[in-house]
């Protein structure tokens, strides 16, 4: 049978096909000459690469929704809990005029926008130590005028919890002494630089200190408890 | 090309020749391209300058500095048009310079510093603050602060880790742009001269350039293709902005010189066809 159309030349064929194949061996050359660092280069790559597109906005998310629940106890399975930047919660001290959103994590947008648990810390219900800042000419302004006894209420989407001012104290800013985060009892820390109404940064921080009134316990969290 | 006597093991010695000649090329092309551009401090500057970077940078690190003052007792207002643009590209530009040159990479922000202390100055006249709430330690320890932060914004991420390597490669990369250049030189060279029919001269080097071009084609081609560019992930909006600018410009100078390449080996095909036809003429 003869083949019908038009044949192409041998030429032509040179011309057309020897180039890509080049470009072919051109790729296993620098595979092999590269193979060594082409894993790495990949690794250090995809540090840098995301699926999503990086949001740079200075918004945050609130996942805090008002409850009426008073059950002494919630399931940590129940609970949508808080990642960093996220409002879960509010923090009011009626006495003092104390009011703000409360967020995990003490960066900069928990505290632009109202005050912040060290994310090193607890949340509340967790039976161990609540660490909370707030700038003192904003949102912990209030601290300045609270007393021993005094209510600080924190609003939780899993609970509402009381806590009752025991103390305040002033410490440097590095002191340790401050804080026990190992504490085996639920407490509560708010602090805040200090003097109060100063232009420019302080080295002091003052320091409230209340436990526990009421609130529920999380369970569900260690083995023990299931 | 008469160097060995089987004609068959003359045409793998050219192709291989040719294959030599199109890394040679390609290796050129992309020196070029990287020597030009990431490796040249104009063309850093310039790419700054062409997007959205000071404008960006600027809203950041009053967005910082509003944070510091939120610490400090000053109203939102104090630093809401406080960071001048002028200034923050001069100080920039300048951190590219000792960069390229292999200065110390410090921000100096005596100017800012300068600037923070009059502006503070007249807030706390203007607004009437009283000596109680004024601490020279307090004050200086905000300005210090302040001062790091602008530092921080002004000194481009990762350039500190890179710089060593850019000013050692920097030489070495004239040396490999020069040799691979000289390589392919001789190489056409020994096509020209070692071949009785010059059309099959220029089809070897014909090879060796469209090779290279379809190589220097295809990498700008999948970049672009892929979006890779766009899923970058930096710590700031104005970082992203320059390092995606800067990535686009190295791609789509490289993409040029494909073309450009691609152009060459069009004009070969012509020279070649005419030279052939001389030949068989």
């Amino acid at each position: 049978m003869k083949k019908s159309g038009k044949k192409i030349s041998p030429q032509l064929k040179k011309f057309v096909l020897i180039p890509p194949a080049m470009v072919l061996a051109m790729c296993i050359f620098f595979v092999a000459l590269f193979f060594p660092v082409i894993s790495d280069a990949v690794s250090i790559g995809n540090m840098f690469l995301s699926d999503k597109q990086v949001d740079y906005s200075k918004s945050f998310d609130n996942i805090f929704v008002p409850t009426a629940d008073d059950s002494d106890t919630v399931n940590a399975s129940d609970i949508d809990f808080p990642t960093i930047n996220k409002q879960f919660g509010d923090l009011t001290i009626k006495s003092c005029d104390v009011d703000a959103r409360l967020f995990f994590g003490d960066a900069a947008i928990p505290l632009r926008n109202g005050v912040g648990i060290y994310a090193g810390s607890f949340i509340p219900g967790y039976g161990k130590t609540i660490l909370v800042a707030g700038h003192n000419n904003t949102y912990f302004n209030g601290l300045k005028n609270v007393k021993k006894g005094d209510t600080v209420k924190i609003r939780t989407s899993y609970g509402n919890y009381k806590y009752e001012v025991t103390e305040t104290k002033i410490y440097n800013a590095s002191s340790k002494k401050s804080y026990d985060l190992d504490a085996d009892e639920e407490n509560l820390i708010l602090y805040t630089c200090y003097p109060f109404d100063q232009v420019g940064l302080t080295e002091k921080r003052f320091f409230v200190y209340a436990k526990k009134v009421s609130g529920p316990r999380i369970i569900g969290l260690y083995d023990e408890e299931k | 090309m008469k160097i060995f006597k089987n004609p068959k093991l003359n045409t793998v010695f050219s192709l291989i020749l040719s294959f030599i000649m199109g890394i040679c090329i390609l290796a050129c092309s992309l020196l070029c391209a990287v020597r030009f551009t990431v490796f040249n401090e104009d063309f850093l500057i310039e790419t700054l300058n062409n997007t959205d970077y000071y404008p960006n940078l600027c809203s950041e690190i009053s967005e910082n500095l509003m944070d510091i003052g939120d610490a400090s007792g000053l109203n939102k207002t104090f630093f809401e048009d406080f960071v001048d643009e002028v200034l923050v590209r001069r100080d920039v530009e300048s951190y590219i310079y000792k960069f390229y040159s292999g200065r110390e990479l410090k921000v100096n922000t005596t100017n800012f510093e300068k600037a923070l202390r009059t502006a503070l100055n007249t807030y706390i006249s203007q607004n009437g603050i009283k000596s109680e709430s004024l601490s020279q330690k307090n004050i200086n320890y905000f300005v210090k602060e302040a001062s790091d932060i602008y530092a921080s914004g002004i000194a481009l991420k990762y350039f500190p880790s890179i710089q060593k390597s850019v000013m050692k490669y920097t030489t070495r990369f004239n040396i490999f742009i020069a040799v691979t250049a000289v390589v392919a030189i001789a190489i056409a060279l020994f096509f020209i001269f070692t071949n009785e029919w010059k059309h099959i001269a220029v089809r070897y080097i014909y090879y060796a350039f469209s090779s290279a071009a379809l190589f220097t084609f295809i990498i700008p081609a999948v970049v672009f293709a892929s979006g890779i560019v766009s899923k970058l992930t930096i710590l700031t909006r104005s970082l992203n902005y320059m390092y995606t600018a800067c990535i686009n410009s190295v791609f789509t100078v490289i993409l040029v010189i494909a073309v450009v390449l691609i152009f060459i080996s069009a004009v070969l095909v012509i020279v070649h066809n005419k030279l052939r036809k001389n030949a068989s003429g």
